[in-house]
């Protein structure tokens, strides 16, 4: 079972500088603030969208492409009600369909998957050390960062204990799928406790394991992989800036 | 809230936000729970992980619920500006539950603790769920992903009924368990030496940062469902100033003083 | 001379405990040295362990007396992340010691906390990959290694760090035969290059190669010297939750001097004794079972993936009250050959029976009613407050009436040898007895056929006979047992029938005798046979344990 999205390609983003990748990401999260309409938001959808062929995410769309369609549709759903618009477009049922609303409703769906684009981009071409590295270049402290990165080693297999959990309990009868909703939620304790239980028979180990590999040392740390700045990030984040600046401009101006 | 950042100093809480936030996300992923609206909601049992670990591991449950959520998004593929609020909602979803029962209950056992007990144990149920959906919802009405009127609800109700049906169940089957391996959190923070008493203003302030924080929930969410029915066209009109401006700051302005009192009040606890 | 690491009086007890963990022990090693700890469960290793790198009192707090000295100073003031580079620890639990998502980080995980700069870092990993042979893996996430490849990387991860001494707390009970090959056979090469080790081991077929050994029992030091004589007296070692090293074993049945290390050397001195086999079968063949069959796959194919076959064309019957031990290496595929046995899973193709019904047309629900599961960590279905709760969980899940319960629950529990314990917290109970309480808990629904998934792993000599005489006696009390092992000392010694599995194909069944007279069949799975049945099969016997070779081979009358 594949968890991550991350899979080595050795592109230009991956190559890129993991602080430039954060504060691209960040960056890229908000030129579609500065559009209101489809129309606005439609080519920095189409940028992102050939980015992400450059860094063969093409496999990993494929993968969201159905949480893309959900956000789009839901966006249109949700705000059919909540914005009010003037213009009737057209009735279903009680209900009056304006046209500002829907508009509104799509640009935001738009918006939602260009979110979904950028993350994509990001989480394809970056594994979880070169995150967290980038995250202690940009200040956090060593200890928050490497939580962080165990949690994402450990992610995988409480999935695999819980899977086997389920499958014991199972065993011994137990029908995960019948009753009304809070007894189907009080079917999971029998495999909650489980899987927090070994977890915690876990917890002394690698609390023991770490410090025997100096964890808790001292404050300076060295680190094995060093990134340096390259014609890469001066592209990546010009192309963002550059996107922004446009989008603010046609907005504001 | 001192213990939130001097626990980083102690390799077994390092540890303990580690595996709140693996459990968090094993059992929040794969288990797809009770579907009420196919697509938008579901009552999914994980809901009820941060309440039970925060009893258990204090603030490395409040960090490893927002890890969690991170981490739950990047698996999803869905890191987006709406992941911070996220790991703020989450942060305070799996912080209040343990400051606020030590703030009024000390280190007494969550579910042995006879009629005052239940109370609070009821409020803090209510009230983390109350915060958990007023700040995610808010955040991301704020950058305008979902309106506060469908997404705050829905977190809100989905959490309360996912940890009212088993964190009781859950904390009397694991509560004195973890006890036994001394593993609480602040059995762990005393072994290191680190002292955790309530607030960092003592126990009365907590007191009252604990009231700051129920009112604060109770006042944000409320204000947020009322202006939020404004834009549905069900409101009562006491909110006038929304209506002008087809509420695109309406619900963010409008719940900002609630969100104050919480954050006020976490600060004392 | 001063030795490398000294214990003096050393003495612990964990906060909370009443019970006294180490108890005055003198302990020490020497520079280059490989000294073996072994003992029953709960015997103070680990513990001792933990004191030598510190982490003890340091991490778990208690009473602690007594020195301990690193080249004769103390360690007493230093913390544990700054004795890591100079003690290293690997420990038993391969999955809570690796900390990244990618193996070139996690070898550097521990140099980058000591501040080492990175040409060093480059340098001390692309060494140490040589040592574990894990070059090839370098850019692997650990999560995608097996379990003998996690355990080699950790303890990579630990020599990378250089350490003066290396501690190893029981690294193999967790890993199946060859991944335990492998890493003692890497111990063994860092020990001849000059390396101090300390291993707590409980395979005393390998332990006879160390320079020393160490047994303890209840906290203390019972015994310490050459392996050959320590571990010479079997009655000694079962007692402290050994097995004897079979020819040890042997040579003490036969009444002979000499403390052979090999099945070879056993075999020089035997031939010098004049010793020959008797006329007459080795040991009493057990009947094939008569009853009538229970559960049969019919050309049984399955993959996870595809392209990937787990299975490939397995037909197998077991019959009403038979003792079949599934035997092969991990990732043969006996557990997914036995998830199909209750429709967990659905074959690629084949079919599935049980009494002649397909398996899926009676569904997994009311299998389980049929089939009982044991899997292999009991820890991953024991969550009840108390024994009772626990067992009867299965049976409320069967609609069973709460009138019939107490009665099905002390039935159960006595039948494993729990009984009277209903008020007892699993989660306090040693690995042993939670290993019965699951039978217990499976037993409790009354199936016809019972499946344990590595009954005996982590379970000291002591648990692990009485695992296995409690599967002989449910078995003669009419219930069909299916065992899931790689060891063949638990094949060889109990069960009736053995199936060979090796890559998703049945290659061997039958008697265990007829499996383990034929060297050709086990060298396939790349599993080793027992000292003893090798020995037998030079002398042309198949037999299957010591007390049996014994029985077989007597002094040529001159």
């Amino acid at each position: 079972m594949s968890l991550a999205f991350y899979h080595p390609t050795g592109g230009f983003f991956e190559r890129a500088n993991p602080v430039s990748k954060l504060i691209g990401l960040a960056a890229a999260f908000v030129p579609p603030f500065f559009a209101d309409r489809p129309v606005e938001v439609l080519p920095y959808f189409g940028l992102l969208f050939s980015a992400a062929l450059l860094a063969r995410a093409g496999g990993n769309l494929v993968r969201v492409y159905k949480l893309m369609i959900l956000l789009f549709v839901m966006s249109i759903v949700l705000w059919s009600f909540f914005y009010k618009g003037q213009t009737a477009l057209c009735t279903l049922g009680p209900l009056v369909i304006m046209k500002e609303s829907l508009l509104y409703g799509i640009t935001i769906g738009i918006r939602l998957n260009c979110f979904v684009l950028a993350a994509i981009i990001f989480l394809t071409s970056t594994p979880i050390e070169d995150f967290t590295y980038g995250l202690s270049k940009l200040g956090i402290p060593f200890a928050v960062s490497f939580a962080l990165t165990l949690a994402f080693r450990l992610t995988p297999l409480f999935i695999e204990t819980g899977q086997a959990i389920v499958m014991a309990q199972k065993a011994r009868g137990l029908d995960l799928d019948s009753g009304g909703i809070l007894r189907r939620i009080r079917h999971y304790v029998p495999i909650i406790v489980p899987v927090l239980a070994s977890g915690l028979r876990r917890a002394d180990q690698l609390a023991v394991a770490l410090e025997s590999r100096g964890f808790g040392k001292g404050k300076k740390r060295s680190v094995v992989s060093e990134f340096r700045v390259t014609w890469r990030d001066y592209v990546l984040l010009s192309v963002v800036l550059l996107a922004g600046a446009l989008m603010a401009l046609y907005r504001f101006v | 809230m001192r213990e939130l950042f001097t626990m980083w100093q102690n390799t077994r809480m390092i540890v303990m936000t580690a595996i709140s936030a693996a459990a968090y996300v094993a059992v929040m992923l794969p288990f797809k729970g009770f579907v009420i609206i196919p697509g938008l909601t579901e009552v999914r049992p994980g809901a009820a992980i941060p309440v039970v670990l925060s009893f258990l591991f204090g603030p490395a449950t409040a960090w490893g619920a927002g890890f969690g959520n991170v981490i739950a998004d990047a698996l999803g593929g869905m890191l987006s500006p709406g992941s911070l609020f996220g790991f703020i909602g989450n942060f305070f979803y799996g912080y209040l539950p343990y400051a606020l029962w030590r703030a009024f209950m000390g280190h007494k056992n969550p579910v042995l603790s006879g009629g005052k007990g239940w109370l609070v144990f009821g409020i803090i149920l209510v009230t983390s769920c109350l915060v958990i959906g007023s700040i995610i919802g808010w955040g991301v009405d704020l950058i305008r992903l979902a309106p506060f009127g469908a997404l705050g609800p829905i977190i809100a109700v989905n959490n309360l009924i996912a940890s009212a049906a088993i964190s009781t169940i859950l904390l009397a089957l694991l509560y004195e368990r973890v006890g036994m391996w001394g593993l609480l959190y602040f059995q762990i923070l005393e072994q290191g030496g680190v002292d955790e008493e309530p607030g960092p203003f003592g126990r009365k302030a907590a007191r009252v940062g604990g009231i700051l924080c129920i009112a604060g929930a109770f006042i944000a969410f409320s204000a947020g469902l009322i202006i939020s029915c404004e834009a549905l066209g069900v409101g009562y009109g006491v909110t006038a100033f929304a209506s002008g401006t087809k509420g695109t700051m309406a619900v963010a302005g409008g719940m900002a003083p609630g969100l104050l009192l919480i954050l006020l009040g976490a600060i004392l606890l | 001379m001063c030795s490398l690491l000294s214990c003096r009086n050393v003495s612990f007890t964990y906060r909370g405990s009443r019970k006294i963990a180490l108890d005055r022990v003198d302990f020490s090693i020497d520079q280059g040295e490989f000294v073996g700890i072994a003992g029953a469960t709960g015997a103070g290793k680990s513990t001792l362990v933990k004191c030598i790198s510190g982490i003890v009192p340091k991490l778990f707090k208690g009473q602690f007396s007594g020195d301990i000295l690193l080249r004769g100073e103390p360690i007493r003031r230093r913390r544990v992340a700054e004795l890591a580079g100079t003690i290293g620890t690997v420990f038993q639990d391969f999955e809570a010691q690796l900390f990244s998502t990618n193996v070139r980080h996690e070898l550097a995980f521990g140099m980058e906390n000591l501040c080492i700069d990175r040409e060093t870092m480059q340098r001390r990993i692309d060494e140490v990959v040589q040592v574990v042979g894990l070059s090839n893996l370098i850019d692997r996430e650990p999560q995608s290694l097996s379990g003998g490849q996690k355990q080699r990387l950790a303890l990579a991860s630990v020599l990378c760090l250089n350490p003066d001494l290396l501690l190893c707390d029981e690294p193999t009970t967790d890993l199946d035969p060859i991944g335990r090959r492998e890493l003692l056979d890497i111990l063994e090469r860092l020990v001849a290059s000059g390396n101090s080790v300390g291993l707590v081991e409980h395979d005393t077929e390998r332990l006879i190669r160390a320079d020393r050994v160490v047994v303890m029992g209840d906290g203390r030091i019972v015994a310490s010297g050459k392996p050959a004589e320590v571990l010479s007296d079997p009655e000694f070692c079962t007692y402290n939750g050994l097995f004897a090293p079979q020819m040890l074993a042997l040579f003490s049945l036969l009444g002979l001097r000499g403390h052979p290390l090999s099945v070879e050397e056993a075999k020089e001195v035997l031939d010098r004794e004049g010793f020959v086999p008797k006329s007459g079968p080795t040991g009493a063949e057990v009947p094939e079972p008569g009853g009538a069959p229970l559960i049969a796959t019919e050309d049984l194919h399955f993959s996870y993936t595809p392209n990937v076959p787990v299975l490939r064309g397995i037909s197998l019957e077991i019959r009403q009250g038979d003792f079949v031990c599934l035997l092969g290496q991990n990732g043969s595929g006996k557990t997914t050959l036995v998830m199909h046995f209750n429709a967990f899973l659905q074959p690629g193709s084949g079919r599935v029976l049980f009494k002649g019904t397909p398996v899926e047309e009676i569904g997994p629900a009311r299998m389980g009613r049929r089939i009982g599961f044991v899997f292999q960590n009991p820890d991953q279905m024991l969550f009840a407050p108390n024994v009772f709760e626990e067992v009867a969980f299965g049976l409320r899940n069967y609609g069973i009436s709460e009138r019939d319960i107490p009665q099905k629950v002390s039935a159960a529990l006595e039948s494993v040898g729990l009984a009277g314990k209903e008020e007892v917290d699993p989660f306090v109970m040693t690995k042993g007895e939670r290993q019965k309480l699951a039978v217990a808990c499976v037993l409790a629904c009354e199936p016809e056929v019972l499946i344990l998934d590595e009954p005996t792993t982590g379970l000291d000599a002591q648990e692990q006979i009485a695992m296995m005489d409690l599967l002989t006696t449910l078995n003669r009390a009419g219930h069909t047992i299916v065992i899931i092992t790689h060891s063949v000392q638990v094949a060889a010694g109990y069960a009736r029938r053995v199936v060979l599995l090796d890559s998703g194909k049945i290659i061997g069944d039958g008697t265990a005798r007829g499996i383990f007279s034929r060297p050709d069949l086990l060298s396939r799975t790349s599993l080793i046979a027992p000292p003893c049945v090798r020995l037998g099969c030079m002398y042309g016997l198949s037999a299957l344990t010591v007390p049996e070779l014994a029985r077989s081979l007597e002094r040529r009358v001159q």
